[in-house]
């Protein structure tokens, strides 16, 4: 299973970088930007790492649905439904549990948990108990 | 059931911890002792909020020479976590049996402090610290993240001492 992160620009890179921070080195995940020398550059690009990894199931996160790298992925996807999965909208937390969980998770599971997990990592702060210590022996 | 993981981590509990650490050992709480922390409102809310779903409890150093020891017998997995190695060495001084194990996160750079590492740096207190604990027989591992290979005090007080001018 591998794990491809596409953007609008530096993002996936950013991305891919706040993860190795958190997570560490992750060997199976690859960053392809969509950069200032336009669309076929980016697709020529994707596509090529898309046939390096032919043999792969491959979940793709991009920045936003229906942009270039969005809509390329997901034309990539209509010719490889069988190994390929795309979300759109990534963000840090979907990105860290699915790129710990790449090695012992099916592809359609680990769609479901981007988006679940994308999803749940939103939110305010959340006011807590005044207790200071909660823990119990 | 014990203390999964003794850790010195000078940010406490983060993403690192919450993300890597309780995916590879079990763990139901986290101790954290620390007299700075113990005394700082603020920072203890902050913990709150960084330990989720785990629960936490914030202890000076002489709480938890009570509180140490009821992790260790409890039924369930405790993270041990205090912000510096100077604490661990108090607690082996007072007779506080966290394991064995000590594992070292990051220690970032410091006034004083020599950089031994991308994470790591110590000053001379932390190093009688280190030196002190290795003494009594307490295992030390400096380990970021759960795949890292852990170096051992040896590798990094000769790393120190090389620096020593």
């Amino acid at each position: 299973m591998k794990l491809l992160v596409v953007s609008h620009g530096a993002f996936c890179q950013g991305i891919l970088d706040s993860y190795q921070m958190i997570a560490g080195e992750n060997k199976d995940i690859f960053a392809i930007s969509l950069t200032d020398t336009g669309i076929q550059d980016f697709s020529e690009r994707l596509n090529k790492q898309l046939t390096e990894l032919e043999s792969e199931d491959i979940l793709i996160l991009t920045d936003i649905k229906g942009g270039t790298p969005y809509n390329e992925a997901y034309k990539y996807y209509l010719s490889n439904e069988e190994r390929i999965r795309v979300v759109a909208g990534m963000n840090l937390p979907m990105v860290i549990e699915v790129g710990l969980n790449l090695a012992n998770t099916k592809l359609n599971d680990l769609a479901e948990m981007a988006i679940e997990i994308g999803k749940n990592g939103i939110e305010g702060i959340v006011e807590e108990a005044a207790e200071d210590n909660d823990l119990e022996f | 059931m014990t203390i999964t993981l003794a850790r010195i981590d000078d940010r406490v509990i983060h993403g690192q911890t919450t993300t890597r650490w309780t995916k590879a050992r079990s763990v139901q709480g986290i101790l954290v002792v620390g007299d700075d922390i113990a005394q700082d409102d603020l920072r203890k809310k902050v913990l709150k909020a960084a330990a989720g779903n785990l629960k936490l409890g914030i202890y000076t150093t002489e709480q938890a020479v009570e509180s140490v020891p009821k992790g260790k017998d409890s039924a369930k997995d405790f993270f041990l976590i205090s912000n510096s190695p100077k604490t661990f060495a108090e607690l082996v001084r007072l007779g506080v049996d966290f394991g064995g194990k000590l594992n070292v996160g990051p220690m970032n750079t410091r006034e004083g402090a020599k950089v031994l590492g991308r994470t790591v740096a110590i000053d001379e207190k932390d190093y009688e610290a280190f030196d002190y604990m290795e003494q009594q027989g307490i295992e030390i591992g400096f380990q970021l993240l759960p795949d890292d290979e852990p170096k051992p005090w040896k590798t990094m007080k000769a790393k120190y001492d090389s620096l020593t001018s």
